[in-house]
């Protein structure tokens, strides 16, 4: 309490350098944030991507060929050889990679954009999707090519102005007749994986649509048990592809499999970019990239509030020569100048926070233009910022911060001799 | 002036030293700042060799078997190619579209996949090799509807009439090289060994992955193109693509009359399903050239967008840094200013003084963050200014280094300004009362 006082007295008597303290503090936990933020956004967890934390993906393939090498996605059947019988997984879903682009509506009227995710049954099981309406199709119907969809709750209500459309037909890409069998609450294009307005059947084209036998379209969402169970699905991935891997040389001496360790867990799979690379090569740069960003932007307004923060201890010289008069130890003395510093930058860190908060809400569709190309709107929802994590980094900001600019003032303060600080002249 | 204002700098030399230094760390992030924009700036203002204004990419589909209204008949060879020109034919004649082209994949501006080839030849008695042009199949109406040239100023219609006679077209800053060793492209990337492109023209080259079975002569020399905005120009050769063949895929694009651009999209998509289906064929999709561009550009002008926001924010820590030392500083300084004032010194000089000391940093620190810009770029950390990772010209350099020492300046100018004003106001018999 008595070190709130004196702060609000300090602040009384320099109300510009407490400002310009307050304001550079609160500017950069700002910038650090939004970054902290917008790297947050590709792990943490929220509908229908809850179970992030429990999802391993399974992107790409990479061969050797006679003349060369080949990457691309998996073929279905590739996929399926890869994600079979794995120990510990809850449940694994193939489907393509990314919507494709197509129309929906219905005839005689103007067509609406949509995203078609083509998907298997497991998918609503993996992913824990809001059903407004109806329900999700089932391995029959994926099985026997059912034309049955899922959609996105506004775009039932831009093609039938109701988002009680179970039942209706809806043309995708303008001529082939889908049944409505479920309708589900908008999901965010930032949820990379399951984003779609429409979902349907991993159609039998799908299935087959192989290049060089072994590529395709096809993308694998392993959801594990629990993450101590990454490990032994791994192992399982590693045996299936050691056994494709033979079947592969069966049928041709010069072709192998070039394994670049996948399925990955969701930290990784923003770095999982190109099929003929280790996602860790895009990991360890960004890793570096963030890491000099940080530092930029830790040192920079550490330097200017540590300049400032010994500027105000030399006016309060004597006052600490007293202190150290009347037998305050040195220690105590560095404490109570980064408490109090602390609480400055507290405050600062937490409009900083609060004020960044509001701009990647606000701001969303500006920051995340790369998830925008996808479609829709990107809609932040709260819940997928106020997570304990993003608290937690702030906070480690701050003390860093206060740290970094608190700590050598500190310490030079408290090492003054006590006669000539009462003297007004410290050395 | 000098030697005081150094003498009284070297007295808060604590306070100075990290005002120095941190001087020292933003003039060198932000000269890596300014040669990254200067890099996307020059390279946005390369031309990007076609003229995509008012260009719409037709995205067409066939009525799937199971779909309403499949035919059928409609599905065999001939009839699909029957079709298919009648298809292009309605929407030659659409009245909303002035020019029609068709091309393969790569040859739609904005994306950014790519096909590189290398194409053999003879050079009288050595074997030559044109590294790594990127293939695009693209009609003559091609050449026209982008307004594609020729460095010598080959007019697009003599470009058009070389493809259409069959010889491939390519661009002029194609490498050649005689040995076709991985050593020998990056010698020739770095020297960027074009030679004198149009040496080439007349011959025959060989180039399997395009045709086993026919040689390629190159017809013309063009002007490089860009995929996108953001990127160099790369390399390039056109080759005839046969309307009516599919196999190295039919992409149709389409200029809109100026006055019919409002509302094309709409306008089509409406007469999709009758007046431009024919048979199995219908339009599936519009897209604009510059949406396509849009999303293609987004991750580089964030990244445009990110840099200019660390600059800012770098520049807004120096004014506060500087705002707030010398808010004390004067404060600290009242007697001093105030005996100044007595001895008959005018405000300009105490606000040229009290701002000589910020300068004077900066000069001092100047020297040490050009050979930091230095070192970054002798290890190569800078943007490279084009695909050949050609070194930053010293006049570049130099300049970046002054805009740099001047965007700084004037960060210290205000940022000392306000509290210089404030501290100019005292009276000295006030300030010196106590003396």
């Amino acid at each position: 309490m008595t070190q709130l006082t004196r702060i609000y007295r300090e602040m009384r008597r320099q109300p510009v350098i407490g400002l310009v303290t307050l304001f550079g503090t609160a500017l950069a936990i700002f910038l650090i944030m939004i970054v902290v933020l917008m790297q947050n956004v590709n792990t943490i967890p929220f509908s229908p991507e809850s179970n992030r934390g429990r999802f391993l993906h399974g992107r790409h393939l990479h061969m050797k060929t006679d003349n060369g090498e080949c990457s691309g996605g998996m073929s279905y059947q590739t996929a399926r050889t890869f994600f079979c019988d794995l120990e510990g997984a809850e449940a694994v879903s193939l489907h393509t990679d990314g919507g494709s682009q197509t129309t929906a509506g219905i005839p005689g009227a103007p067509q609406a954009e949509a995203s078609n995710l083509e998907t298997d049954a497991y998918f609503w099981k993996v992913f824990d999707f809001t059903f407004i309406h109806g329900n999700p199709y089932s391995a029959a119907d994926v099985e026997s090519d059912a034309k049955v969809a899922v959609i996105s709750e506004s775009l039932a209500r831009e093609v039938f102005g109701t988002p009680d459309a179970v039942g209706r037909t809806l043309m995708l890409d303008h001529f082939v007749p889908y049944t409505v069998r479920g309708v589900v609450k908008d999901v965010s294009p930032l949820a990379t994986t399951a984003y779609a307005t429409v979902w349907t059947p991993l159609s039998h084209d799908a299935r087959n649509n192989t290049w060089y036998n072994y590529f395709g379209g096809i993308t694998a969402t392993v959801l594990a048990k629990d993450r101590s169970d990454f490990d032994r699905i791994r192992k399982c991935v590693t045996r299936n592809k050691a056994k494709f891997n033979t079947a592969v040389k069966a049928e041709n001496e010069a072709w192998a499999m070039i394994d670049h360790g996948s399925p990955f867990p969701q930290e990784m799979l923003q770095y999982a970019t190109w099929s003929n690379q280790s996602p860790d090569v895009g990991a360890s740069e960004s890793r570096r990239t963030r890491l000099a960003v940080y530092a930029i932007l830790l040192l920079i307004p550490a330097i200017n509030l540590s300049s400032m923060t010994q500027s105000r201890l030399r006016r309060r010289v004597s006052e600490m020569g007293v202190r150290r008069a009347f037998g305050c130890t040195r220690l105590r003395m560095v404490r109570d100048i980064v408490t109090e510093n602390l609480i400055v930058t507290l405050a600062g860190g937490l409009i900083g926070l609060l004020s960044s908060l509001i701009a990647v809400w606000m701001f969303a569709d500006m920051l995340f233009t790369g998830s925008l190309a996808k479609g829709g709107t990107v809609a932040v929802a709260p819940e997928m910022l106020l997570q304990w994590s993003t608290f937690g980094w702030a906070l480690l900001f701050c003390f860093l911060l206060n740290l970094l600019s608190s700590g050598l003032p500190a310490w030079r303060a408290a090492r003054m001799n006590p006669t000539d600080a009462i003297g007004g002249q410290p050395k | 002036m000098k030697r005081k204002l150094l003498k009284q700098i070297g007295h808060e030399w604590r306070s100075n030293l990290w005002l120095a230094f941190e001087l020292l760390v933003i003039s060198i992030v932000l000269w890596y700042i300014a040669d990254f924009l200067s890099v996307q700036i020059i390279t946005l203002n390369e031309p990007m060799g076609r003229h995509t204004e008012n260009c719409y990419l037709i995205s067409y589909d066939r009525v799937q078997p199971g779909s309403d209204g499949f035919n059928p008949a409609d599905s065999t060879r001939e009839t699909y190619i029957d079709n298919w020109t009648q298809f292009i034919d309605r929407l030659r004649s659409y009245p909303d579209i002035e020019e029609l082209a068709q091309c393969n994949h790569l040859g739609v501006p904005y994306r950014q996949s790519s096909w590189n080839v290398s194409l053999t030849g003879t050079d009288g008695t050595d074997t030559i090799y044109l590294v790594n042009p990127s293939v695009m199949y693209v009609t003559p109406d091609y050449i026209r509807m982008f307004r594609i040239t020729g460095p010598r100023g080959e007019s697009t219609e003599q470009l058009a009439k070389i493809l259409e006679s069959g010889s491939a077209i390519i661009s002029g800053n194609t490498l050649k090289i005689t040995k076709f060793t991985n050593e020998a492209v990056l010698e020739a990337v770095r020297n960027r060994d074009t030679a004198d492109p149009y040496e080439h023209v007349g011959k025959r080259f060989i180039c399997p992955a395009i045709t086993e079975t026919d040689s390629i002569t190159i017809g013309a020399i063009m002007l490089p193109t860009k995929r996108i905005e953001y990127e160099h120009p790369g390399q390039n050769i056109l080759i005839r693509l046969d309307p009516l063949d599919f196999s190295n895929g039919q992409e149709c694009i389409v200029r809109v009359k100026a006055d019919r651009v409002d509302g094309f999209e709409e306008r089509i998509l409406a007469d999709s399903e009758d007046r431009l289906r024919v048979g199995n064929f219908f339009i599936s999709d519009v897209m604009s050239l510059m949406s396509i561009r849009n999303i293609s550009q987004a991750d580089y002008r964030d990244k445009m967008v990110n840099h200019w926001v660390v600059m800012l924010f770098l520049l807004a820590s120096i004014f506060l840094g500087l705002l707030g030392t010398f808010w004390f500083r004067t404060q600290q300084r009242v007697s001093e200013i105030a005996i100044r004032k007595v001895n008959g010194a005018s405000s300009a000089m105490i606000m040229r003084r009290l701002i000589g000391e910020g300068l004077l940093l900066l000069v001092i620190v100047t020297p040490l963050a050009i050979a930091g810009d230095w070192l970054l770029c002798h290890f190569e950390l800078n943007t490279p200014i084009d695909w050949y990772g050609t070194p930053v010209s010293p006049l570049r350099f130099l300049l970046l280094a002054a805009i740099v020492f001047a965007t700084i300046s004037l960060m210290i100018i205000l940022g000392i300004w306000l509290p210089a004003t404030r501290a100019m106001r005292i009276d000295p018999a006030t300030a010196l009362k106590d003396e």
